[in-house]
């Protein structure tokens, strides 16, 4: 679904990313992890046009999507939930949720039934739907990023350390989500530093470092390695 | 001489005034809800309005709401353009380089006026006559009425479009989160573009409004838009409301302190306000969106 080949990014002169090749399947939950620094962020604005490109192509669902217009790139179907959250503070929950839904506007019918979903999944977005999103709490934020995120009706979501920050009851409810959601049927690509929690939910992961992927595999296989061994040690 | 007895009448055409100026802060704030950018050109579409609907008048020998409708929509092709030509091309550069570059479009499109038109001061004829009416001891020219129900009918207007329609939401959300914005789906730039547009056309509202009542010129398009800019500090940088309160406020002090002042300082009086509001509630009267959400 997701092919990465040979991706090359600078940051004026500095190389954040070197030669990186990486695929997602259709289906599958893929875990990036990697010390700070690693570029891991860079990688995920870089797929999602924030970024520019060296060298190297990004191709989504068999379409060559290297450097386009953020916009376009998720309107086809590659949502991204950013470090940071990056919701809109000023502006309703119900309306931070309306705006996710901007790309597919005219589609009422749709909207309803996402709208749902999410509530299903997130009641508490339903709850606070009037308030100004500014005041959620973090975890609440992360909900609604998420949220935001999904109503762009993404055929592969990406997050950005979804889990940073926020205290463990609602680190369970996101984790369980995402579960649920690739049960759905969501392609998932999360970057992690609760590395063990996110490689027991993922099928494949990568290891990142100094902006080279240094270690591929199967989750399992992964989190034996001394690779990841020594990250979670520090 | 008691300088009080002069107040009402101050009062009136401070409030007509305030009313002007109260637009042109509104055209600031539509461009920075959708962009952060400051556009330093917003007065020069007042006095565009003005102008270009006197040559479209005298020169074209259109009927005079037709030539304010075509100069309005004129008006609205150059800020358009203006985003086209000088902002979108910026569109990497920092916000500052942006505003610059306004201020640089500001001295362009008044000078451009100046050869295309001349530098001769040019009046509009009122609306609906010039005859006063008098209420309650005050004469009032009934340009006045038109120039304060038109504010009135535009803010309103503009309060819905920016808070209860989608495109608005996601103007605001453009300029609060970029990047959530980004990865929204949504198309920044045309927002911007689309905001440069409704601005420049509150802007030559305001100037077809005007300038039966003041003239206008060439050059009179940077001091309207610093106060204007001023009045939407004043009032709470970035809201509608404020935009609007600080118009009023600002035309309000401003005309007033001619009973107690020299004429010729009347300008000074804006920037000492400004002064006051910077040091002591620098969020402006109403408060501020965005001097609020900046402090995290
Ligand atoms: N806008 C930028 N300009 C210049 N250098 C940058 C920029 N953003 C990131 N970098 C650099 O690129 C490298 C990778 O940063 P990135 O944020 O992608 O790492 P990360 O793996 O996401 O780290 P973290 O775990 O802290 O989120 C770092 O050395 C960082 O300093
Ligand atoms: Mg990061």
């Amino acid at each position: 679904m997701l092919r990465i080949k040979k991706l090359i990014v600078h940051y004026g002169p500095f190389m954040a990313l070197n030669k990186i090749s990486l695929e997602v399947n259709v289906g599958e939950v893929v875990t990036l992890v990697g010390p700070n620094k690693a570029g891991k962020t860079t990688l995920l604005l870089t797929l999602s046009g924030i970024v520019e490109t060296t060298e190297g192509r990004v191709l989504f669902q068999d379409a060559d999507i290297t450097n386009l217009d953020p916009y376009k790139i998720v309107a086809r179907g590659l949502g991204h939930v950013p470090q940071g959250r990056h919701i809109f503070p000023t502006i309703s929950v119900f309306d931070n949720l309306m705006v996710g839904a901007y790309i597919r506007r005219k589609a009422k019918g749709e909207i309803e039934e996402d709208l749902t979903r999410i509530y299903e999944l997130f009641p508490v977005l339903k709850k606070r739907g009037k308030q100004r999103a500014g005041t959620l709490s973090g975890g609440e934020q992360q909900m609604l990023a998420i949220g935001r995120a999904l109503m762009g009706r993404p055929n592969l979501l990406m997050l950005d350390e979804p889990s940073s920050g926020l205290a463990p009851r609602y680190i369970d409810e996101i984790f369980a989500a995402f579960q649920e959601l690739n049960r759905r049927g969501l392609t998932i690509f999360i970057v992690e530093q609760e590395i063990q929690r996110s490689l027991a939910i993922s099928h494949r992961g990568y290891v990142l470092r100094n902006g080279r992927l240094i270690k591929k595999g199967p989750a399992p296989a992964l989190v034996e390695s001394r690779e990841v061994q020594e990250l979670c040690l520090g | 001489m008691n300088p009080w007895i002069h107040i009402p009448q101050l009062l009136a055409a401070g409030i007509t005034m305030g009313a002007i100026y109260a637009l042109v802060a509104l055209g600031f704030v539509i461009i920075v809800r959708a962009s952060q950018i400051l556009n330093f050109a917003q007065g020069e579409f007042v006095m565009l309005g003005g102008v270009v609907t006197f040559f479209f008048i005298t020169g074209a020998g259109l009927p005079y709401p037709l030539a304010a409708l075509a100069a309005v929509l004129a008006v609205i092709v150059i800020g358009f353009l203006l985003h086209l030509l000088v902002v979108y091309p910026l569109r990497k550069a920092s916000v500052l380089i942006l505003i610059m570059a306004t201020v640089g479009a500001s001295i362009v499109i008044s000078n451009t006026s100046a050869l295309l038109f001349g530098t001769l001061p040019k009046a509009l004829p009122p609306f609906s006559g010039d005859l006063p009416l008098e209420l309650g001891g005050i004469r009032i020219v009934p340009q006045n009425l038109w120039v304060l129900g038109a504010t009135f009918l535009l803010f309103f207007v503009l309060y819905f479009l920016s808070h209860r329609t989608l495109v608005g939401k996601a103007m605001e959300a453009s300029s609060t989160d970029p990047l959530g914005a980004d990865l929204s789906g949504i198309a920044r730039n045309f927002m911007v573009f689309l905001a440069f547009g409704v601005s420049a056309g509150v802007g030559a509202i305001a100037g077809v409004l005007v300038t039966p009542i003041f003239y206008t010129s060439y050059n009179a398009g940077t001091l309207l838009g610093l106060k204007g800019f001023i009045a939407a500090v004043v009032g709470g940088w970035g809201k509608n409301s404020g935009a609007v309160l600080g118009g009023f406020v600002l035309g309000v002090v401003e005309s007033t302190s001619i009973a107690f002042i020299p004429a010729g300082y009347k300008d000074a009086v804006a920037f000492v306000v400004l002064l006051l509001i910077l040091y002591f509630r620098p969020k402006g009267i109403l408060g501020s969106p965005y001097i609020d959400s900046r402090r995290w």
